[in-house]
């Protein structure tokens, strides 16, 4: 088999195990409830404004869809996060991924079909987001802006930057719990160190000009934290890729979906080492 | 077929495989035996690739296991592993079109038709697979094996779970398939089996290949001393004492079966001496109704092989021996 064909044939099989774990995704409970969830969320956000309107009679948004949007795509990239990290761990733990490779599967094929897999739920998902939003905007009169389809493709590459990651977790742990349990950590931490930098910030903003506290020095840290998680957090990318989206400022836009898909590549080359040294089997 | 080149496996100070030299040939059934613990699953994972070797090489049908032969490869071969588990939301029907379609197998429908009818599971076919017994999860696995009609197929303990008729039914697919002349490496404690379907046997224990022959190579080159069963018409308790006093025989044993009639006689040396030990028994009146050579049965040579690890059996390789 030259390299073409070797290609080839590997994405056949990433698409046969794309399929079927589509397939095990839309016959199962979460996705819906992940939407649902995500509708009423947005549903509540902008009854809100409508509101505010009727409260002050004019209110300026330059987007009312875009918050929705973002607690829409967050709430997904989590749900698809616990997916991804659940479900290599739990075929290892199962001994399904062993089965599997005793056939014509790889690491790059079987974690290219998990990744499609996810990416393609992702995708249906934000259909019925913007299905959903254009229906509110029918029914409040809110303008829906094109620059939504621009928001959820930039979603979608969040959202698989997100998948990618967890894949790679998936692949360092044998059960589920350990790989469950990383993911936790690492949310836990990523979130603390956003909170604590805004908290510590408002803290030391009460502080008298030339006054030392130790405070100080944590909030340093903890600005310090915060530069460096905005180049690792997927969330990070979309925040500033949707405010690039309301500035009207392509260039960054279209960085911001670079560095997502190129976080993406990284993440899911190293599930592929990792999986192809640690073999299928543990 | 298969070839290994020091094929090691090391988890930090332990060595699952060490050096393994493995030699299956085209169309053999080689049966691949060892206690728990032995390796024999470890060289079967690293064989297919799916556990990476420490050290050492793989070849599959002369081809290294690389990205560029790693489809090719992989696509000629069916494994029947000891991990036996299914997707738990699809049917037997389903997990066998699946896996036909990572096989791109053609004809897809009325080849899974005509393995499950083989393996009499038709009738279960849109069951789901976890709701199957042992037995039958066991023959579902065969099937999936089977589907891309492999070159090889490498089995690992395959008739565990099994009823004597399911033990039977399996017997005769590896016998079929051996006889369209597939490659079969199977692995697996019970001897009888493999003593019955085996071309070629290696013997692995702590890691190492201890021995590798085919079964009758194995008893002949463990039998130390010719082992003559007698049995004559009528009892005669005077005899063990007068055959001992015989050059060529080293000792009698008369275990009391059959009123005294039956003994066992351990000769010296390895050369035929039954026309002299019946010469001998002839010549003091006795009448001999049935005499055999008593043979090492493959069980026998597991377990001195194993218990002494006896090193350097490593015999001739052979094409294809006769079982």
């Amino acid at each position: 088999m030259n390299r073409l064909n070797v290609w080839r044939f590997r994405w056949h099989l990433a698409c046969t195990i794309q399929r079927r774990d589509l397939r095990a995704t839309l016959y199962s409970f979460g996705p819906y409830v992940t939407l649902s969830a995500a509708i009423a969320i947005a549903a509540t956000i902008l009854r809100n404004y409508v509101k505010s309107v009727q409260d002050g009679g004019l209110d300026i948004l330059s987007n009312p869809f875009a918050i929705p949007l973002f607690g829409a795509v967050v709430l997904s990239s989590i749900y698809l996060a616990i997916v991804s990290t659940t479900t290599i761990a739990r075929e290892r733990d199962q001994g399904t991924l062993e089965v599997l490779f005793y056939g014509p599967v790889d690491a790059t094929a079987y974690l290219l079909g998990k990744y499609l897999a996810q990416a393609s739920t992702c995708v249906l998902m934000n259909i019925v987001y913007l299905a959903v939003f254009w229906l509110y905007a029918l029914v409040t009169n809110f303008a829906f802006d094109p620059g939504l389809f621009w928001a959820a493709i930039l979603s979608v590459a969040i959202a698989s930057a997100v998948v990618a990651v967890s894949i790679l977790l998936s692949t360092l742990y044998r059960s589920v719990r350990g790989a469950l349990s990383t993911l936790l950590a690492i949310t836990l931490v990523f979130l603390g160190i956003q909170l604590g930098h805004d908290y510590a910030a408002k803290l030391t903003g009460q502080l008298a000009r030339g006054q030392s506290n130790p405070l100080l020095l944590l909030q340093s840290i903890l600005a310090w934290l915060d530069r460096i998680l905005n180049w690792l957090s997927p969330f990070a990318y979309l925040e500033r890729g949707m405010d690039a989206l309301l500035r009207d400022n392509t260039g960054e836009y279209l960085l911001m979906l670079g560095l997502s898909l190129l976080y993406t590549a990284v993440a899911f080359g190293l599930a592929v080492w990792t999986l192809r040294r640690k073999g299928a089997c543990g | 077929m298969i070839q290994t080149e020091n094929l090691t496996k090391q988890y930090g100070n332990f060595t699952a495989v060490s050096n393994l030299n493995l030699h299956v040939q085209r169309g053999q059934v080689y049966g691949f035996l060892g206690p728990n613990g032995a390796g024999k699953t470890t060289t079967i994972l690293m064989l297919l690739g799916i556990l990476p070797p420490t050290s050492g090489n793989v070849r599959l049908f002369d081809l290294p296991l690389t990205s560029n032969h790693y489809f090719t490869v992989k696509r000629r071969i069916g494994v029947v592993g000891e991990t036996r588990h299914f997707y738990d939301d699809m049917t037997a029907r389903e997990y066998l079109r699946f896996f036909s379609n990572l096989y791109v197998v053609e004809k897809a429908g009325e080849r899974i038709e005509s393995l499950m009818e083989a393996v009499d599971l038709k009738d279960f076919m849109d069951v789901r697979a976890r709701d199957y017994s042992r037995g039958m999860q066991q023959k579902l696995a065969f099937v999936r094996a089977l589907l891309p009609d492999p070159d090889l197929l490498i089995l690992d303990e395959p008739v565990s779970g099994l009823d004597p008729y399911g033990i039977r039914q399996v017997r005769q697919l590896v016998q079929a398939q051996n006889e369209a002349g597939k490659t079969v490496l199977i692995s697996s404690h019970i001897l009888s089996e493999i003593e019955r379907t085996a071309h070629q046997v290696g013997i692995m224990h702590r890691g190492r290949l201890l021995a590798e022959d085919t079964v009758a190579g194995l008893r002949a080159r463990l039998a130390s001393e010719q082992q003559i069963e007698l049995e004559l018409s009528e009892p005669r308790p005077d005899l063990p004492a007068l055959l001992a006093s015989c050059s060529f025989v080293k000792s009698v044993k008369a275990p009391g079966e059959k009123g005294g009639r039956r003994f066992t006689v351990h000769l010296s040396d390895k050369n035929d001496a039954r026309a002299r030990l019946s010469q001998a028994i002839t010549a003091q009146g006795g009448i001999i109704v049935a005499m055999r050579q008593k043979e090492i049965s493959l069980e026998e040579a597991f377990i001195t092989i194993t218990e002494q690890q006896i090193p350097q059996l490593i015999g001739p390789r052979t094409e294809k021996a006769t079982p």
